[in-house]
């Protein structure tokens, strides 16, 4: 089970205090699938960092009762000096599994082939996402925190990895952001809206979507609007 | 054991009180979102579209009435857009709130009364919202007159 309690994150952006979102209080049972919602900028990645424990909270407590992946989609961790192969063992160290093991369950997942031994910092953001999620599918988590990641690669490789996590770990727990809201209506059951300085935890996901287009809507509609005013100015 | 007295039983019969003004505080209402449908200080526009609160659904004396709505919306709500009726379930007045005023709010409806109506507020959010307060400061009602009877309005 995951509780998360009162939790806050802001920070200082040109001598002004930004709050991304405060009083955020929400539960995770085992096997439930949260989907995280909102507009880019305005947090999402930021607090599935905090869950992950990648990134710390300003206030309020985070508790697992169960294992957690990194954020699928987050490749901060690796040593860009070092090679895939390295990274490899590296974090096999640190979970405790074989790291010929590891490698090979990558290496099958990942499909990088020769370019595991070259250093990370080479690697495209869609070859660090392929190694991040290798890794993670391999090490085998109670509930994986997936960042847009699914998106990662051709069409083969994100059948493949949504294979992966939702099929063969169906009873797994899953926290999901994402902008594509047909596959998180496919996934998830509950959701997290981020906007605007605040969160919200919605225990319908079909009420959070509707208010989700809703901001996407007026969000689109504000920004026609300033568009017409600076045409308006230039002509 | 003593007989009931027809009159008496007669005096406590359901029947339409003729007031010329009455004032209906946020306790007559009724809202769809708390557990006791009892309609709070505060009402949480968060959510899909639907009615923030209505009712009570009483009978007025026949002729037009005028209903003063007082509301107060934070911010975040007064972004949004919503509607006040004013009458029954088959016909009502109503009035857009305006768009874009935040803090103290007067909307002002007038509708015909029928003998028999059961009259209610409505309060309606047009579109999903996200965020945002609402105060229901209290509703006055008014009798402009009953023109049936040749009252002026």
């Amino acid at each position: 089970m995951l509780i998360v309690e009162d939790l806050c994150k802001q920070y200082v952006h040109g001598g002004e205090v930004r709050t991304l979102f405060r009083d955020l209080s929400f539960t995770v049972q085992p096997g439930e699938r949260l989907a995280v919602l909102g507009r880019n900028g305005q947090g999402k990645s930021t607090l599935l960092k905090i869950l992950g424990g990648v990134t710390p909270a300003t206030a309020g407590r985070v508790t697992w009762g169960m294992s957690s992946s990194w954020p699928l989609g987050f490749t901060g961790a690796f040593q860009g000096g070092m090679t895939g192969y390295d990274n490899i063992q590296f974090i096999a160290r640190i979970y405790n599994r074989p790291p010929r093991w590891l490698i090979d369950q990558v290496d099958r997942f990942a499909e990088l082939g020769s370019a595991l031994a070259m250093p990370v910092r080479f690697y495209s953001s869609g070859m660090r996402a392929r190694l991040a999620f290798g890794l993670s599918v391999a090490i085998e988590f109670d509930c994986y925190i997936i960042d847009e990641v699914i998106q990662v690669g051709d069409a083969a490789f994100q059948h493949k990895c949504k294979d992966e996590l939702f099929n063969q770990r169906q009873e797994r727990t899953f926290i999901i952001a994402s902008h594509d809201m047909s596959f998180l209506r496919e996934i998830c059951e509950r959701a997290i809206i981020v906007e605007g300085g605040r969160a919200k935890f919605f225990e319908n996901l079909d009420v959070a979507l509707d208010i989700y287009q809703t901001i996407i809507e007026d969000h689109e509609r504000a920004q026609a609007a300033a568009y017409t005013r600076v045409a308006g100015v230039a002509a | 054991m003593s007989k009931i007295d027809e009159k008496s039983l007669d005096a406590v019969q359901p029947h339409t009180v003729s007031v010329e003004a009455l004032h209906w505080e946020r306790y007559v209402f009724h809202c769809p979102d708390t557990a006791d449908g009892a309609c709070p200080e505060v009402i949480d526009i968060t959510g899909r579209p639907r009615h923030l609160f209505k009712g009570p659904n009483v009978e007025l004396a026949p002729g037009r009435w005028r209903a003063t709505v007082g509301l107060e919306l934070c911010a975040d709500a007064a972004r949004r857009a919503f509607a006040l009726d004013f009458g029954t379930f088959t016909h009502w007045a109503s009035a857009d709130l305006p768009a874009g005023v935040k803090g103290a709010v007067e909307v002002v409806l007038e509708h015909d009364v029928n003998p028999g109506d059961l009259v209610e507020i409505r309060l309606w959010l047009h579109k999903a919202a996200f965020h945002g307060e609402i105060r229901l400061k209290g509703v006055l009602l008014e009798r402009l007159g009953n023109p049936s009877q040749g009252e002026k309005a």
